[in-house]
């Protein structure tokens, strides 16, 4: 009887780790509260409503000097092929002394052509008033997410020269953070693949176009 | 060096300090920062030429320790105003490729046990006051504080401030922003090129190590703003204090006992604790809850203006229960500084319509048992219940 009590209580443990970590995902955001302040581990498709539709794991953190007019101009003016073009706008909710939405449309690679698709890497940008949350760890630091955009309006397969039009596709969001930070690293900024444990881990197929793919930690670049 | 053997800055047209270069310039303190890479080593020396630490340290270029609690301003620490002058070679390559200017470090000690909490705390106060150029463009302007400034961790920010000049009609207005522990988020706007500012925060965790440690201002400029000048005063400090920062915490206190009943109005009591030690500012405790359900019967939000470390808070949400059922009520509390906080309980409330039922039931059973008695024989029962002890005459 005693050992049957033990499995239960085993059985209910585990599946409430299970539930709670299954919530992280990008249907069911998670509020994350880093040091005092607070964000969705998602950016969010709409405004107001916290718990409807994430989009991509937030899966950089630009700390210590950083604020988001300047790393958003950072992105524009980079040298070689930059993030000139901006996209849709999305949206954080998120919590510095005060809590309120923040909506960007992220700063966007030109299209360029590879293996026969049309792609554009795409970072979104979010800080409450367009500026910047404040905690002792991390300094002055903005949030992003980062995907590829992949055969999508503007830049399809056939602007690379072909006859017939690419499967549409988004994510790699991992794959897009490795590249943000070796150019971030090139560039002479400190990076860390693995900063804070964001809790959005999964690699998946949201649907047929969306990709998800998140080790679960988002990195830093040390902004000045 | 560029910046001349006469810096003169005025305030409201009073020369404010007259600042001098040459042997006296703060080139004499050369302190022993840990730049690790070559840009940034030339970066420094670039500053270090260009402008002026007007007073060096008194102690034969020894840093200060800072061995108490209390202000130590720059001026205690053996420096005098900095002024970081218009052009000269004070920018930096920085990676951002954004115009960056910053000014030499000024060292200080801290001992051997020295960190960011939990028994002493670190807040640099800036004081300083900037200048557009004439010609400035709309765009941004920061001026920031960088402790430890290095190429890899630990790193340490403080203080900054951003700055978003708006030319408009020819004449120019400067919105400004900054965000810290001690003081929150602070807005204002600026008629004038020449903006004087103070901006505390807690210095980041990696801006405090034991042994040396060195505090760099810095001015990044782009989409079109230009600093002519910073001017950092000499009352800018580093304080050390026991003072966490505010931390915020409620409660439900225990009297609150649900449930009620349905139609009933109940209260839930809070009690709201700055944890922390710095005080919090503007703090707003407010509620939420099933809004078709439950009906507040007073404001939804209690805003107190100041809370000291340790300082308690108390007050009560009175609601009306519209339902049964059971429901959460959040009560939620955040500062213009002191980290947000929030508690949930569960109020179950009595079905008032279960109410009327046994109300409605009971009424049936009345009416029922009324409308019954005349068919009751009461004379025989009479009869029987008297006539049963009492012998009956013939």
């Amino acid at each position: 009887m005693k050992r049957i009590a033990l499995w239960l209580i085993f059985a209910t443990v585990t599946l409430a780790a299970f539930s709670s970590s299954t919530l992280a995902d990008s249907d069911h955001p998670l509020w994350v509260t880093p040091y005092g302040d607070g964000f969705y581990n998602y950016d969010l498709d709409i405004q107001g409503d916290p718990t409807c539709c994430g989009d991509n794991p937030i899966a950089t953190i630009w700390s210590y000097w950083a604020n988001k007019s300047a790393v958003k101009e950072y992105l524009r003016s980079r040298a070689g092929p930059g993030y000139p073009g901006t996209g849709g706008v999305k949206w954080e909710y998120v919590y510095d002394q005060s809590t309120l939405w923040n909506g960007d449309a992220g700063r966007q690679t030109a299209c360029y052509c590879q293996g026969g698709n049309g792609y554009r890497r795409h970072m979104r940008i979010y800080a409450p008033y367009d500026d910047n949350l404040y905690n002792t760890s991390w300094g002055d630091y903005v949030i992003a997410s980062q995907h590829y955009d992949i055969n999508h309006a503007g830049c399809d397969r056939t602007d690379c020269g072909y006859s017939t039009p690419g499967a549409e596709k988004f994510g790699y969001s991992e794959n897009v953070e490795d590249i943000i930070l070796q150019e971030a690293s090139s560039d002479g900024y400190w990076t860390n693949p693995n900063w804070y444990n964001a809790q959005n881990y999964g690699y998946y197929w949201e649907d047929s176009k969306h990709y998800h793919q998140s080790d679960g930690y988002a990195a830093t670049i040390v902004f000045w | 060096m560029d910046c001349g053997l006469t810096c003169v800055t005025e305030l409201g047209g009073t020369p404010l300090a007259i600042l001098s270069g040459g042997k006296d310039a703060g080139l004499v303190r050369h302190p022993g920062h840990r730049f690790g890479n070559l840009a940034l080593t030339v970066a420094v020396a670039c500053a270090l030429l260009a402008f002026q630490i007007v007073q060096a340290p008194s102690a034969a270029g020894q840093s200060v320790l800072l061995d108490s609690t209390g202000m130590w301003t720059l001026h205690d620490l053996g420096y005098s105003d900095i002024v970081l002058p218009a052009g000269g070679g004070t920018s930096v390559d920085a990676p951002s490729g954004l115009p960056t200017r910053l000014t030499a470090p000024v060292t200080y000690l801290l001992p051997e046990s020295a960190a960011q909490g939990p028994d002493l705390w670190y807040i640099v106060h800036f004081h300083f006051e900037i200048e557009f150029q004439e010609d400035t463009q709309g765009g941004t302007a920061e001026i920031f504080t960088m402790i430890n400034f290095d190429d890899s961790p630990p790193f340490g920010a403080g203080a900054s401030v951003q700055f978003n000049p708006i030319v408009r009609d020819g004449s120019l207005a400067v919105d400004w922003n900054t965000l810290g522990l001690t003081d929150g988020r602070q807005t204002g706007t600026a008629g004038s090129r020449q903006i004087e500012m103070r901006a505390s925060n807690y210095i980041s965790n990696g801006g405090v190590v034991p042994g040396e440690n060195s505090l760099v201002f810095a001015v990044r400029e782009y989409e079109g703003a230009k600093i002519a000048t910073l001017h950092v005063f000499d009352d800018t400090s580093i304080e050390v204090t026991p003072l966490s920062p505010p931390q915020l915490s409620v409660e439900v206190t225990p009297r609150w006992e649900p449930p009620a009943k349905g139609g009933d109005t109940f209260e839930v009591p809070y009690t709201v604790t700055n944890v922390g030690g710095w005080p919090a500012k503007d703090v707003v405790t407010g509620v939420s809850y099933p809004e078709d359900l439950l009906r507040l019967v007073e404001e939804n939000a209690v805003t107190t203006p100041l809370l000291d470390g340790g300082e308690q808070a108390s007050g009560a949400f009175k609601f009306e229960a519209l339902s049964s059922g059971q429901f959460d009520i959040t009560v939620r509390v955040q500062g213009q500084t002191g980290n947000m906080d929030e508690t949930t309980v569960t109020a179950t409330i009595t079905s008032s319509k279960d109410v009327s039922k046994v109300t409605f039931w009971g009424l049936v059973a009345l009416v029922l048992a009324a409308s019954a008695l005349p068919l009751i024989p009461f004379g025989r029962l009479l009869d029987s219940f008297v006539g049963r002890g009492a012998k009956r005459p013939d």
